[in-house]
């Protein structure tokens, strides 16, 4: 069932339209992940199902109830902010019982509710030490706990884990996983990391100008994503993504005149086809001219130890491919491309997917 | 000489050292006069006559004719009513009041607060003075332009209310000060905290009790000690509107210093006058200096 749902939402900044018309549905327990590039409302987004914005247009359904206008708390909804925000002045203790003391609740139900929610969180032993005495990872615990103290129907998280190093990352990652695990409390995560977002959704909106491209689970906007948009923003390093004409004789050509057969393709999804998409792990470098038949040059190889990186230039268009095996090629050299074409994704006119 | 472990301090010795040559001569001078005004209100040195080339030496006679007398206390009790409700409410509570409200507001609003508040500030004290007198004297503009047309009586509000009139002028002079001070402080405060206590279900009230006032304790500590220092000695506003008066209405210890010193002769008992204002100024610091630490250690 939807616990959260956005119908037609708008949002303007003045004469800026920043959202026009978004839809979206959350379901209960599900950890969703709003994710795109910088730019692309995801924040605005989650500011607004917070309370934080005003909505523009349309509504926002929570429990099928109509929030537009009402308080955060009404709203049943708490959030994480990227920075954390815990009021540096206080105590760990005071800032996770600072929303109950606001409610007036009693002293003894303050301590008793913050006691519990911080043995979940194994924070028992820091309770009263200030924020900056804390380590990173300690101080987004403390952000979750005081989220979650007064038993939120939501939680929202506001790119959490980009102002940490590599390594805390995914730490956090981890830790933020398990307690979705453990918790199941409904949950809205922003970030523009795409790694994040399929490593930790149960369901993730891939978001472009304030629209949302695919919705849908880590699986399936990986395998058929619906748009170039979404294919390229998808996945690391970005699928290679040739806008192409089509030819006669199972040949299409791209717009650098490079050509590229797919005898094994329908003529009829070949005409409508207006971009091919390959991920580089399904690119093959070879010798001879097979297969594909697509050439470019050797640019730069990025050895990562188990795996290498190889960019290649077919005129100005940059192609990149991915080999688990041991790459014999020189810079400069000129390379042969080839492709299972069963792994590659195509789009029409409209930038929607062609099913094969 | 230089001892420290930067190397580009330690090879620009000899520089620093011909730069810091007035630097040095002015710190002996203020130390010999700190020295010549805490010698002196051991004195009964005079202006004028035999005392003026032989002063005694009156042991601690100055100091208790401090607080066995009348004038002294009167104006400590002026100087704190005017330093408290001028300074202290006044400047520093309307400042961070404006600077919180103007904080988010449209930048036209803030534009002319801004260049209202800076005006008083740019005024010399003087100016302001005379501003003033021509605003609140019997002929002045309140009674002139407001309370005549209104039928009521004129009052000479320089003579009725001296006290209050001060204090609305300072707060007038020196409010500009603290709104910067505030403006800038406010500036350091994360927005997501503040949007955090907003969640948290803190209304208007609430965020600035709880969470915005505890942030900015140690600019707000730091700036009541500057405006507390300056308003306790503050003269020249004070001097020229009222000079002391009507009677000793406003006659603060700057004020009462000065006289006793210069208009009476009596240096001896002028200079204690300045050390115990010293003294008074020196435990307020102390205080504000304790509530500047930082509370997120």
């Amino acid at each position: 069932m939807a616990i959260l749902e956005a119908k037609h939402l708008r949002k303007d900044y003045q004469a800026v339209n920043v959202i026009a018309d978004l839809n979206l549905e959350v379901r209960e327990g599900d950890f969703t992940v709003l994710v795109g590039p910088s730019g692309c409302g995801k924040s605005t987004l989650l500011r607004m199902i917070a309370g934080l914005e005003d909505i523009t247009g349309g509504e926002l359904l929570i429990d099928g109830r109509r929030a537009n206008d009402l308080h955060p708390r009404e709203r049943g909804i708490s959030m994480v902010f990227q920075s954390y925000a815990l009021y540096p002045h206080m105590s760990v203790h005071d800032n996770i019982g600072f929303g109950l003391k606001l409610e007036g609740k009693s002293k003894q139900d303050i301590t008793k509710a913050v006691r519990e929610v911080a043995d979940t969180l194994q924070l028992t032993d820091y309770l009263d030490r200030k924020p900056s005495q804390l380590s990173g990872g300690q101080r987004q615990r403390v952000a979750i706990g005081r989220a979650i103290v007064r038993k939120p129907r939501i939680i929202l998280f506001d790119e959490p884990l980009s102002n940490l190093d590599a390594k805390l990352r995914v730490e956090m990652r981890m830790e933020l996983m398990k307690f979705h695990r453990n918790h199941n409390i409904t949950t809205i995560y922003v970030t523009h990391d795409q790694v994040e977002a399929i490593t930790m959704a149960d369901r993730i909106a891939v978001l472009e100008k304030g629209n949302i491209r695919q919705f849908d689970t880590p699986r399936v906007l990986f395998d058929t994503p619906a748009n170039p948009f979404v294919a390229s923003f998808i996945g690391s390093p970005q699928m290679n993504l040739f806008d192409v004409t089509a030819q006669n004789n199972y040949v299409v050509k791209t717009a650098e005149n490079s050509e590229i057969r797919l005898p094994d393709v329908s003529l009829a999804l070949l005409s409508d086809a207006k971009v091919i998409g390959i991920r580089p792990e399904h690119l093959k470098l070879q010798s001879e001219a097979t297969g594909a038949g697509l050439s470019a040059k050797v640019d730069l190889i990025e050895n990562l130890g188990d795996e290498s990186i190889i960019h290649l230039l077919a005129g100005e268009q940059r192609i990149t491919a991915r080999s688990h095996e041991p790459v014999d090629c020189q810079i400069g050299e000129t390379v042969f491309l080839g492709f299972d074409s069963t792994r590659a994704h195509f789009f029409g006119d409209q930038q929607n997917r062609l099913s094969r | 000489m230089i001892t420290t472990s930067h190397v580009w301090l330690r090879r620009s010795a000899t520089p620093m050292a011909i730069a810091a040559i007035p630097a040095i001569l002015f710190i002996l001078l203020f130390v010999f006069y700190a020295g010549w005004t805490i010698w002196t209100s051991f004195t009964d040195l005079a202006l004028l006559g035999r005392k003026s080339v032989n002063p005694n030496f009156v042991w601690f006679d100055n100091y208790i004719r401090l607080v066995t007398r009348d004038g002294f206390l009167a104006s400590v009790w002026t100087t704190t009513v005017f330093t408290f409700f001028s300074a202290i409410v006044g400047q520093c509570g309307i400042g961070l009041l404006l600077a919180i409200l103007l904080k988010n507001s449209r930048f036209k609003l803030k534009s002319v607060v801004e260049f209202a508040i800076l005006f008083g500030w740019l005024a010399p004290d003087v100016v302001a003075a005379f501003m003033w007198n021509a605003f609140a004297s019997s002929d002045g503009m309140i009674n002139v332009m407001i309370l005549q047309p209104l039928g009521f009586e004129k009052v000479n509000l320089l003579n009725e209310y001296a006290i209050e009139v001060v204090i609305i002028a300072n707060i007038w002079k020196g409010t500009a000060w603290s709104y910067l001070l505030f403006s800038a402080a406010l500036d350091t405060v994360s927005k997501e905290v503040i949007e955090a206590a907003y969640m948290d279900g803190a209304n208007a009230l609430q965020r600035l009790r709880h969470v915005l006032l505890p942030l900015l304790r140690a600019q707000i500590a730091t700036n009541l000690l500057f405006v507390t220092i300056w308003t306790y000695a503050f003269f020249s506003l004070i001097y020229a509107l009222t000079g002391g008066g009507p009677g000793r209405e406003t006659e603060v210890l700057s004020i009462y210093m000065y006289k006793q010193a210069f208009d009476v002769g009596k240096l001896g008992y002028g200079s204690a006058v300045a050390i115990a204002m010293m003294l008074i100024v020196g435990v307020l610091s102390v205080f504000y200096v304790r509530q500047s630490k930082d509370q997120t250690k």
